[in-house]
């Protein structure tokens, strides 16, 4: 009986060893690995350190794509406020004037730097902040 | 009119499976009706028959392109393909739930019915059924009808659906992956219906093993095939994003994986019996809670249906409440249950009990990585999203891990210890070998990756153990659990096949006009784009563009185009995809510049090839699992 | 040990049910991927009459109703139209695909609830719209399309569906 008591106190021990070390990863992993979203007026309110990576979401001002190269610039706007974006590649299909994006890059030095840029698979993409509280009149 | 019967029989399978709760209800409380049974299994048959037949006749409506029905309208045009109307029955949400349903409906008369009248369970099992359609059919026709009329005269023409949705991958994805989720409804009502009846000398894992490893077939060639797509068609070159949608189909999956091992231990002896049952429930209802997800439009991912708060509420209490039955009777019937306690340390069992801790902390990680931007939301208002940095934090420890325990327990018998010779003369040789490889590889490569490099061992760990396992019981003459070891070995070149792809992959971006020709790298020696076409198909106008390239000696074709739907003036990239053994060169063209000349993204994508046969290799596995030989 | 276990096993699932609960029931915050609204296609056509659509002609709150002198189903939203305009809602017309003399006869014989409506006879603006056929309503407001309503315009659908969004935009003035 005290063999089978002291195995279950091992099990015991190494799985609660186990669970605190997987915790503290998870929890780690969870604070220092996530990505904040924000809305043009809400990134440039806010005091964003250069080296993080965030998400910036709203609309693609219409006409400011402008192409040099492989480098496409353009404002995204929330109709408040507007931040310039670069992007060097070719941007996903529904990446387009008058039509809402998401982008995950870093803001350095008034510029926000796309390392990616994110479209729904539906036309009437709008991150959500923009889209349930309609311009006031 | 066709609609109006078909909706008229769906509402009558409402009220078919209603009287068969009803009517069991009435008689729980008092003696046993001789006929009950019969008779319940008959009003369940004919509710079944009706699904169908209501669901053949939509089919019908989506064919005949009937524009009256909203749904219809909305999602499909009289310029497609015959195949393209009935796949867009399920390319939104109220035409998905039907087809869910559907199948549940499937799985659950085939099952009922392979039950002999007089099995103990039948009757619990069939009221769970019963209650889970109809809380379904509840659902799709009380909020989300796909019979709904544009009245009086209906629509002119459909509004096509999203031409991203017309291929032929994403089509099959749907019915695949929902076979697999609503499989699980069988282990499920099953089980509960086990532990309803309260017998505990009752044998339950035979009648239900190979529906459950059948279910996991499904649910893992629709994952497979979903990534695929998305691989393919997306341009982005990617093909796993832990997006919220593809977690909580992956969440079933571990949890199906976990439950058929433990079923493995549990049907062979006293053991992990209360683990498997667990993990049975768990599986549907985390596939209930994925379908709550994405249809409750409460987590925004690039592919959720738009949705109201309404569906999601009723989603989420239903769900809710049968989960929280089932697991509820678990709790209580615990005690009572027959798990042996003494798991032989070393033995083939505690591993599997091992390993089932392991998939559940690896589905908790994941659920909290889904959830916790809703929980800080709602703490702080921040919006913030969980990424692939977390994921692949999370589970390089977590599958090196299972690969340890893979290869350690290969050998691991049933309920005795493991000899300690055998032991590490098991390990000394995938180690060193994986050690030796690891060394190579980052001597060819120079790039290093911590958490690469740990997905890479593991994967190394697996195959060299199955490699050294296959050899030697060839050598001697051992019996090979073939489907085991093609399934295991699948898993390890998907570990391998991942990492790998993950540090060796890149891209290069370019500029051209038409006649133009550049290098590229060492690799791709001459990059030429030769032309560019502009071609009329029947509802797009297509651009295409005519590519060579010279690369590593050998010269190849590619033709990306971009394509313009008539419909709704929808423009998608179509990527071209050169695949070969160890890479594909993949190349999307973008967008043409004030001068002429066009931008393309040249991505090289190592062992692609690799993570599809790996699916391939699971799923064979499972088969020669299922139709094996039974040895008595 | 074991009661601990059975107490969580039942208890886990009622908090991730109460959590989700309060998200879709109480907080306002956490948005919903509802229709998305978008901005109003660009466009250069004439009204029935021939002359060119200002360009601001679409600021404030607008309805913009799809319809043609072909279409049976417009004359059994007309009348409901008619009682809207003489509340002051203010109605845009899109004849889609008609002619515009077959459709000024239509708005003569059976009354003009539109402030104007655009001439769209090939349907290009319909088709950037989404268009899938009259008729069909769009909410817009500041040149947005914040709601949409596919087949005849009544009194149900007017309160579930534009009513609520139209108030939600008077508030946020």
């Amino acid at each position: 009986m005290l063999q089978v008591r002291k195995n279950r106190l091992w099990k015991l021990l190494t799985i609660l060893f186990l669970s605190a070390g997987g915790i503290s990863l998870i929890l780690f992993s969870l604070n220092s690995k996530l990505d904040l979203f924000y809305t043009p007026s809400e990134m440039l309110q806010a005091d964003i350190k250069p080296g993080y990576r965030i998400k910036l979401g709203g609309m693609v001002k219409n006409g400011s794509i402008t192409r040099d190269g492989t480098t496409i610039r353009f404002q995204v706007t929330d109709f408040i406020k507007e931040v310039s974006v670069t992007f060097d590649g070719v941007p996903p299909d529904l990446f387009k004037e008058d039509s809402g994006v998401v982008i995950l890059g870093y803001f350095l030095d008034g510029m926000f730097e796309a390392e990616e840029i994110f479209a729904k698979h539906d036309e009437n993409y709008m991150p959500p902040e923009l889209s349930i509280d309609p311009p006031a009149i | 009119m066709i609609g109006e019967i078909s909706h008229f029989l769906s509402l009558s399978a409402v009220l078919l499976l209603s009287l068969v709760l009803i009517f069991n209800l009435f008689f729980f409380f008092s003696k046993i009706h001789p006929n009950q049974l019969t008779l319940s299994m008959r009003l369940f048959n004919q509710a079944c028959w009706l699904v169908f037949i209501s669901f053949g006749m939509y089919v019908y409506l989506a064919i005949s392109d009937d524009f009256s029905i909203a749904y219809i309208a909305n999602h499909s045009n009289s310029q497609l393909p015959i195949f393209y109307k009935i796949t867009s029955i399920w390319s939104a949400h109220e035409g998905s739930m039907f087809l869910w349903i559907v199948f549940l409906t499937a799985w659950s008369i085939l099952f009922i019915n392979s039950l002999n009248n007089n099995h103990p369970l039948k009757k619990f099992t069939l009221l769970m059924l019963s209650l889970i359609i109809l809380g379904f059919l509840l659902f799709l026709l009380l909020t989300s009808n796909p019979f709904e009329r544009i009245l009086p005269f209906g629509a002119v023409e459909g509004a096509d659906i999203n031409p991203v949705l017309q291929d032929p991958a994403l089509a099959i994805h749907p019915p695949m992956l929902y076979l697999g989720y609503v499989g699980f409804v069988i282990s499920f009502s099953f089980i509960t219906a086990y532990l309803l009846n309260g017998n505990f000398e009752l044998q339950w894992e035979q009648d239900i093993k190979n529906w459950s490893l059948v279910a996991w077939i499904f649910l893992t060639i629709g994952i497979a095939l979903g990534s695929w797509w998305a691989y393919y068609e997306l341009g982005w070159g990617g093909y796993w994003f832990w997006d919220p949608v593809e977690n909580v189909a992956l969440m079933p999956w571990l949890a199906a994986t976990a439950f058929m091992h433990s079923l493995f231990a549990s049907s062979k002896s006293n053991v992990l019996k209360t683990w498997t049952m667990f993990l049975g429930i768990l599986i549907f209802a985390l596939s209930l809670f994925g379908a709550f997800i994405v249809r409750s439009g409460i987590i925004d991912s690039v592919h959720s249906f738009a949705n109201d708060p309404e569906r999601g509420l009723y989603l989420l209490s239903f769900s809710g409440l049968i989960t929280l039955f089932a697991l509820t009777i678990f709790a209580y019937r615990l005690p009572a249950l027959n798990s042996s306690k003494l798991v032989v340390t070393g033995s083939k069992e505690s591993f599997l009990s091992m390993n089932n801790i392991l998939m559940i902390t690896s589905i908790f990680s994941i659920f909290l990585g889904v959830t916790y931007p809703l929980i800080i939301e709602s703490i702080n208002g921040d919006k913030v999203s969980i990424g692939p940095p977390y994921y692949n934090t999370i589970f390089a420890p977590l599958i090196l891990i299972a690969a340890i325990f893979i290869m350690i327990s290969v050998d691991a018998l049933w309920q005795r210890s493991m000899p300690l010779r055998r032991f590490f003369t098991a390990i000394a040789v995938p180690v060193t070998l994986s050690l030796i490889s690891m060394y190579l590889i980052w001597w060819t490569t120079s790039v290093f990756s911590i958490l690469a490099y740990i997905g890479i061992f593991s994967g190394l760990l697996i195959l060299f153990r199955y490699l050294l396992r296959v050899i030697n019981n060839l050598f001697n003459k051992k019996f090979i659990n073939k489907g085991s070891a093609i399934a295991h070995t699948g898993l390890g070149l998907l570990f391998f096949a991942v990492s790998m792809n993950s540090i060796l992959s890149y891209e290069k971006n370019l500029n051209l006009a038409p006649g133009q020709s550049i290098l590229v790298d060492k690799s791709v020696q001459e990059f030429s784009f030769n032309n560019i076409r502009v071609i009329k198909a029947s509802n797009h106008d297509v651009i295409s563009a005519e590519v060579s390239l010279l690369q590593d000696g050998r010269e190849i074709s590619l033709n990306p185009q971009k394509r313009k739907y008539t419909t709704r003036g929808q423009i998608t990239s179509e990527s071209s995809i050169h695949a070969t053994f160890l890479k594909d060169t993949y190349l999307t063209i973008g967008d043409q510049l004030e001068n002429g000349s066009w931008t393309f993204s040249l991505k090289i994508n190592y062992f692609i090839k690799w993570i599809w046969f790996s699916a391939a290799l699971m799923v064979l596995g499972m088969l020669l699992t299922i139709f094996k030989k039974k040895v008595s | 040990m074991n009661q601990l276990l059975r107490f969580l096993i039942v208890l886990l699932p009622i908090v991730v049910l109460i959590f989700f609960g309060k998200i879709l029931l109480v907080d306002e915050d956490i948005k919903f991927s509802n229709f998305n609204s978008k901005i109003f296609p660009e466009f250069q056509l004439n009204d029935l009459d021939g002359n060119p659509v200002q360009s601001g002609s679409l600021n404030g709150v607008k309805i913009l109703n799809v319809w043609a002198s072909w279409c049976i189903t417009c004359l059994v939203e007309h009348p409901f139209l008619t009682r809207l305009s003489e509340q002051n809602i203010q109605i845009i017309g899109l004849n889609y695909k008609d002619s515009d003399l077959k459709a000024n006869a239509w708005l003569k014989k059976h009354g003009n609830p539109y402030l104007f409506s655009i001439y769209d006879p090939r349907g290009d603006l319909a088709f950037d719209l989404g268009v899938t056929g009259a008729p069909e309503s769009y909410l817009i407001v500041n040149n947005q399309v914040v709601g949409h309503i596919q087949g005849e315009m009544n009194q149900r659908k007017w309160e579930t569906i534009f009513l609520p969004l139209i108030q939600k935009a008077k508030q946020g003035s």
